[in-house]
């Protein structure tokens, strides 16, 4: 029987382990994810899923029902995120590593992938240069699918907090992609 | 005419209401230049979301299970250790005393050893013990 996030949290603090399984077998991937994209590290995002989970176990006593489990959960994964990006500044590692998109599917033509490889790590790349909270909400939304609403309860701020975030970036964004977004619109207006 | 521009993020991600989304529409409509920002923003987007595909993870619960099982139950089974302990402690002292008062002093037969002898004792009544630790605190202070 497929049962709701809040009941399997329930079952999770009364010490079921099968509901904690099946909450993680239905969020890893979602934070996984999540982790990936803000960290553009797999590596990295696989180790902050697992503390995710860890924390979500540890707190199922302290989570309150009230159908907002997905905003919860991607809160403590962001603290995670967060806990690794400050321990990188600290650090001064290198903020991009493009091992996130060597995924990147590969087809019958070859330069056509290198091509496509390419854009992707650009975009990748300014991605990561955003503030940090506009990256959050960034990635929330357009790779987590999140409302403003979600994306304000995760990141604890209000919607209209939420839709500057988003405005900034894409402002960001299209400054640091401008040829790859601007020679379309360029090729209309001619 | 003022531009729209400051609610194309929202429009496009389906945030205005619907008086906010007509108005919005309406404009666009005879605005060229809100139009050419609409539509890259629009662009960015598709970009931004066919950017950087995230491999699949494999199931994390074998790997958290060999971390979570030992904390799964972390106080009952603390406290039922604790009592073992203070249980242990117990008849250790019991055995303590028993071994140093008359059956450890008793010889001992070839091959037996004193954890024989006191097993084969009987238990000893809780004033056979305080004598003990009388006889004890007397010795002690002679």
């Amino acid at each position: 029987m497929c049962q709701d996030d809040d009941s399997l949290m329930r079952r999770t603090a009364a010490g079921e382990e099968l509901a904690f399984q099946q909450l993680l077998a239905r969020w890893q991937q979602p934070v996984f994810s999540f982790l990936a994209h803000m960290l553009s590290s797999v590596e990295e995002a696989e180790d902050m899923t697992q503390e995710t989970f860890i924390k979500v176990f540890a707190q199922a006593g302290r989570y309150r029902p009230e159908g907002k489990f997905r905003s919860w959960v991607l809160r403590i994964a962001g603290n995670q995120a967060r806990s690794v990006l400050r321990r990188r500044r600290i650090l001064r590692w290198v903020d991009f590593n493009p091992a996130v998109h060597d995924h990147a599917a590969t087809g019958p033509n070859p330069l056509q992938d290198l091509a496509r490889r390419e854009t992707s790590r650009e975009v990748q790349a300014a991605v990561q240069s955003l503030p940090e909270r506009q990256r959050q909400a960034v990635v929330l939304k357009r790779w987590q699918g999140l409302s403003y609403q979600e994306i304000a309860e995760v990141l604890e701020t209000t919607v209209p907090a939420v839709e500057s975030l988003l405005q900034r970036a894409a402002d960001s964004l299209r400054q640091r992609l401008a040829l790859l977004v601007e020679p379309a619109s360029r090729k209309e207006q001619s | 005419m003022t531009h729209v521009t400051d609610r194309i993020q929202a429009w496009l991600d389906g945030e205005l209401s619907p008086p906010d989304a007509a108005r919005f529409q309406d404009h666009i409509q005879q605005c060229p230049h809100c139009r050419r920002e609409l539509d890259a923003c629009r662009r960015l987007w598709e970009l931004v979301d066919t950017a950087a595909p995230v491999p699949e993870l494999a199931p994390l619960w074998p790997r958290l299970a060999a971390r979570l099982r030992p904390q799964a139950r972390p106080q009952r089974w603390s406290w039922s250790y604790r009592g073992l302990a203070v249980a242990a402690s117990a008849a250790g002292l019991l055995l303590g005393w028993q071994l140093g008062g008359p059956v450890a002093s008793a010889p001992a037969h070839a091959g037996q050893t004193a954890e024989v002898g006191y097993l084969d004792a009987d238990w000893p009544s809780l004033d056979q013990l305080w004598l003990q630790l009388e006889n004890l605190n007397g010795e002690a202070g002679s």
